[in-house]
């Protein structure tokens, strides 16, 4: 057994070369087959690793073409050939690979490989060596029923790239259907059981990853899917460079571009690498756009750097090379310093970080004034430089700056290094431009000073005052000065009638600036010139005038707004001594308010005289309102229309007339009027007055009675007053002043008869209607006095009573019985009985007895009837006194009163005579009346009563009753 | 030394007062700390935003097309005494979805909000984590929106346990 060992690799030695030897001998090239020893596949990155060797192969080192073919499915469907060569060393493993566009997981590969010497040292070979067998390359993977498995998973590619999804259905699944983010995607059936989906230029949409979801009938698992990291393609970086500040580091920075970073650690962003070629260093950037690179070596000068980026799929590089010393980012300068010379001269210094002071470095400085650059140069400095700013303005605030490079090989500036600074006030270097306004009052001479504020470049400083002389002209000694402070523009002098010049400086805390002078003369202020009207333009007035004189040393053209709502706010032009016109501009023109210009032209002697006025609008308005108009002579067919507080002056254009409108329901217009109508379509009659002076107007040829309504409205250029309410008028009538005429002194006489009747009421009482008529005054003494009876007077004895009358005492429910009017029991005694008419047509319930005297009823003494009528009346006493004849009444009286006396039989009595009394008449006292039987006017029943002696303080107690008592048995009255 | 007092314990009335003050510490004791009504109104209002939020923009930015696990079924709670439970099961899945959405999905800032409405502190249980990728977006989505959902439906109480 052991000789057989010894003995078959001893055989083997002799054989094979015999063999080699043979082939060659006999013309047939000795083949030498590859021998496959693995086949091994990585699924994620779908790839096919064959591992082979050569085997008899005699030399030590021999060049080897190699062919190897690929098919998938079965061996007879090739998909692939390649051609490997190589230099075989004996006893070598070789290494190929191959990536499968497909997963491998969802169809079987096969593999063989055969070779082919091509090496001088072998004999030619004209074909390949045999194939070796078949290997099958395949991924176990089972599909469970009513599943689906989708390949690959969580594969990683770099957008613009293609891809094949591998869909791998399980038993009784159908009707599979597949989406990428929610766009369907349709792939081909490769078996019953494989289904491929090509997927190319993939984009990138989230970090995430893609998504593709499929879903099919007849599944039982949750729904299928895979993620797709598709990755942002990496970006070569962009502006690499790098430069020193201090030739100990070097600071290389890059643009990275985006990131190319996934989830789940799919892919990290990528790093960046600095490599250095001279010094051979390599290091990795902690930062994505920079790297602070140590310069060790400082003997190198020369840099060749490489940036390489790189992420799982990619990687990119970028390469400069470069001197040192022509990549020098200069420090900012340090230690600047500024100081003032003088108000307009500024040194500025400053230091440099440098290497020595044999460099030479370029200096760039600048000079800001409210962040505007007004001065900028370069200087050539060391390490340390200064630089003069001159021609600076007074009191004015600058920014100074300065930046350095190296001026031999200019790299970058450096950083800014600025300083601010201020230089100090000078005295102001302008004289003012100052004017005058001039007006006479109370026979002096008011003078208000107006001066523009310097120019900051003229003041020099802050202006803190003004200084004013005044120096009379007429006596030189005589000069004032005051002083305006800062920021008044002007001020106001009172000056007698003399010459005056005046003298205006303005000061600040270094100075005071050259005097502005002015001179007034006597008449000054009083200068009459004609106004002209002038049109303006939108953007402004063009002035032209006449000069006066040809020795002018200028002219000044003045002028403010004419508005009621602003006060003159006074602007002025000065104008060289050549110049008869000039435009007039200005931001503060406003469209329909009237300017008003002065032209002053300026003698030597720096007096101004007055040349022209002119006014006139940059745009002429319709008039904003119209005028209040007042009513006068208002008659039935006239009345005036005037206007005069209206002031024209304000409106928002030149009046050019008024227009009056008038509306009537005759709509009769006036022969000086038209017919028109309004916007409201209202007919109306229009009179024009076409001159702005006049403000009146007379409306005429009006009906009496008639409502009229009417518009005064002012017209210019631009239109006319606004469509304000009409004034409403109704005429009067035409008689109504006559009435007036008559009626008011009628009813003032009428009241005043009235007024002076109350006042002497008491006295035309006395002597119309006294309560007790006087005898001697009565009308009976006139008949008395007719027939010569000696008796001018009745005398009570004398007197033969001819009724008599018992009043019983009145007992209150007897009374009451009689008549239905109020009981007043505690008056029974003293008022009247209610059966007589008294002259308030009250009656009372008292029973009493009449006696009837005759003296003064002579007609009824003649008829001979008594007339006793006791018992109530039935009539009133204002009927009886007027219109019942006495007899008649007498009549009634008996009977009446002789019944209620017979009703009370035993009742206390008490005495009454009743008299018919002739008053006389109103007006009229002395006249007496004649015909006695006839009713008399302002005659009455007096009731005359006979009361016992012991009753004497029941006497003449109801004085303004027609009624009045006698007491019996005195002889008197 | 007086034996009398060494016998001497807590009096009677001495224990009653003990007894009565532990009862009301034990049962005031959760209340002490606990969020205000206002509180909880206020954060529930946040949580129903944030929720809806967080599922909108885990959608639009990383789930397109990817659809929900209806097999997932993520607890909801309503006010009440359950509601600590099932805010700690939610926690434990919104903190799961935060860690397999590699912090795409930041939950963090609602599961804090739970903290604060919840009463107690029950243990949080393990949830399955899936390893594939499409499956971790299918549970992260899955979580977001039932979380959602639940916070959509939830009434407010003044009471949260």
């Amino acid at each position: 057994m052991a000789f057989s060992a010894v003995l078959h690799p001893a055989f083997l030695l002799v054989v094979l070369p015999l063999k080699a030897s043979l082939s060659e001998v006999l013309g047939e090239p000795f083949q030498l087959i590859p021998e496959i020893l693995t086949v091994s596949i990585q699924s994620k990155l779908q790839q096919v690793n064959l591992q082979w060797t050569v085997p008899n192969l005699t030399h030590q080192e021999l060049k080897m073409g190699f062919q190897i073919e690929i098919s998938r499915m079965n061996a007879s469907n090739i998909i692939w050939v390649e051609d490997y060569s190589t230099t075989v060393k004996r006893n070598q493993v070789l290494h190929w690979n191959w990536k499968s566009e497909i997963p491998l997981e969802c169809v079987t590969h096969f593999i063989r490989i055969r070779a082919m010497v091509d090496d001088a040292n072998y004999p030619p070979q004209n074909s390949w060596s045999n194939w070796s067998s078949w290997k099958e390359v395949s991924v176990q993977v089972s599909v469970a029923p009513n599943t689906l498995l989708i390949f690959p998973k969580s594969k990683l590619l770099e957008e613009g790239s293609n891809v094949t999804i591998c869909l791998l259905y399980g038993q009784y699944l159908y009707n599979v259907s597949c989406m990428l983010q929610k766009e369907p995607i349709h792939g081909e059936q490769l078996d019953s059981h494989v289904s491929l989906i090509k997927l190319n230029n993939v984009v990138f949409h989230s970090h995430s990853g893609t998504n593709i979801y499929c879903q099919a009938m007849n599944a039982t698992k949750t729904p299928f899917g895979t993620v797709l990291f598709v990755s942002k393609v990496l970006e070569e970086p962009k502006n690499f460079s790098c430069e020193t500040q201090d030739f100990k580091t070097l600071k290389c920075s890059w643009e990275p571009g985006v990131d190319t970073a996934l989830t789940w650690s799919q892919q990290d962003s990528q790093n960046y690498t600095l490599y250095e070629s001279f010094s051979g260093r390599s290091e990795l950037s902690d930062h994505r756009n920079s790297h602070n690179w140590k310069i060790t070596e400082e003997s190198q000068e020369t840099y060749n750097f490489t940036l390489t980026t790189e992420n799982n799929l990619r990687k990119r590089s970028v390469n400069i090379i470069f001197n040192l010393t022509h990549r020098v980012h200069l420090k900012a300068p340090h230690d600047v310093t500024l100081e003032t010379v003088d108000a307009k001269k500024a040194n500025m210094t400053w230091k440099m970080h440098s290497r020595g002071d044999n460099y030479i470095l370029l200096c760039q400085v600048e000079l800001q004034h409210e962040t505007e650059v007004i001065h900028e140069c370069n200087v050539s400095v060391h390490m340390s430089a200064s630089y003069l700013f001159s021609d600076l303005e007074p009191d004015t605030e600058y920014k100074a700056r300065v930046r350095c490079a190296d001026a031999n090989h200019f790299w970058k500036w450096s950083d800014w290094a600025q300083k601010a600074f201020s230089t100090p006030e000078a005295a102001p270097s302008q004289a003012l431009d100052v004017w005058r306004q001039v007006r006479s009052e109370n026979g002096s001479h008011v003078v208000t000073l107006f001066w523009k504020p310097l120019l900051k470049s003229q003041a020099n400083g802050k202006i803190v005052s003004y200084n004013i002389v005044v120096e009379n002209q007429d006596r030189p000694s005589e000069a004032e000065h005051y002083s305006v402070q800062a920021p008044a523009l002007g001020t106001q002098l009172s000056l007698d009638m003399c010459s005056y010049k005046i003298h205006i400086t303005a000061n600040n805390s270094m100075g005071v600036s050259p005097e502005s002078v002015m001179a007034l003369s006597n008449d000054s202020g009083h200068e009459e010139v004609h106004e002209k009207r002038i049109k303006g333009t939108k953007d402004g007035f063009h002035i032209s005038w006449e000069p006066l004189s040809g020795d002018a040393l200028g002219y000044v053209v003045d002028w403010c707004a004419h508005s009621r709502d602003q006060h003159c706010d006074l602007k002025w032009k000065n104008l060289g001594p050549n110049t008869t016109s000039t435009n007039i501009t200005s931001d503060a023109f406003k469209p329909g308010v009237r300017y008003n210009f002065r032209i002053f032209e300026k003698s030597v002697q720096q007096n101004a005289q007055l040349l022209e006025k002119q006014t006139g609008y940059t745009q002429e308005l319709a008039p904003l309102e119209n005028p209040k108009v007042i009513i006068n002579n208002f008659t039935s067919n006239s009345f005036i229309l005037s206007w005069p507080g209206y002031d024209s002056d304000f409106q928002s254009a030149f009046i050019e007339g008024y227009r009056v409108y008038l509306k009537s329901k005759e709509m009769q217009c006036h022969p000086k009027g038209k017919r028109t109508s309004l916007s409201d379509n209202s007919v109306l009659c229009e009179y024009e007055i076409k001159d702005p002076e006049q403000k009146s107007f007379t409306v005429e040829n009006l009906q009496p009675e008639s409502l009229y309504e009417f518009l005064v409205t002012p017209y210019t250029s631009a239109g006319q007053g606004p469509n304000e309410t009409f004034t409403k008028v109704t005429t009067p009538d035409e008689n109504s002043h006559m009435l007036l005429k008559i009626i008011l002194p009628m009813t003032l006489c009428v009241l005043l008869i009235v007024i002076a009747c109350y006042w002497k009421s008491q006295w035309v009482k006395e002597k119309c209607y006294p309560d007790i008529p006087n005898p001697y005054k009565s009308s009976i003494l006139s008949l008395i006095k007719s027939k010569k009876n000696p008796h001018l007077i009745m005398n009570v004895k004398d007197c033969i009573p001819d009724v008599l009358e018992v009043i019983n005492k009145v007992e209150g429910p007897k009374t009451q019985c009689i008549v239905s009017g109020k009981p007043h029991n505690e008056d029974v005694s003293i008022k009247p009985p209610s059966s007589v008419p008294t002259e308030d047509g009250s009656s009372g319930p008292v029973p009493f007895m009449f006696f009837e005297n005759f003296t003064y009823d002579q007609s009824a003494f003649d008829s001979g009837s008594h007339g006793l009528n006791p018992g109530p009346l039935k009539d009133t006493p204002g009927q009886l006194g007027l219109l019942t004849p006495p007899d008649k009444l007498l009549n009634v009286l008996e009977k009446d009163y002789m019944k209620s006396l017979a009703e009370s039989p035993t009742e206390e009595t008490s005495l009454i005579y009743v008299s018919q009394l002739a008053s006389p008449m109103c007006g009229d006292k002395d006249s007496l009346v004649t015909n006695s039987p006839k009713p008399v006017h302002c005659s009455g029943y007096k009731r005359q009563m006979a009361v016992p002696g012991r009753l004497p303080s029941l006497a003449l107690s109801e004085s303004n009753s027609l009624t009045s008592m006698i007491l019996l048995g005195q002889g008197e009255q | 030394m007086d034996p009398q007092s060494l016998r001497k314990g807590p009096t009677k009335p001495t224990l009653v007062l003990l007894c009565c003050v532990g009862t009301w510490l034990a049962i005031c004791c959760p209340s002490f700390g606990a969020p205000t009504a206002s509180m909880i109104k206020t954060i529930v209002e946040l949580l129903k935003l944030e929720s809806k939020e967080l599922y909108e923009d885990y959608l639009k930015k990383d789930a397109v097309g990817v659809p929900t696990d209806e097999s997932l079924q993520l607890p909801c709670f309503t006010l009440g005494f359950e509601a600590s439970t099932n805010i700690s099961i939610i926690q434990a899945y919104l903190e799961t979805a935060k860690r397999l959405s590699d912090n795409r999905a930041d939950t963090a800032n609602v599961t804090k909000r739970l903290d604060d409405i919840r009463c107690s502190n029950p243990p949080k249980p393990s949830i399955y984590e899936p390893e594939d990728f499409y499956a971790r977006k299918i549970f992260t989505l899955t979580v977001l929106k039932r979380f959602s959902d639940c916070m959509a439906e939830l009434k407010v109480k003044d009471r949260i346990c």
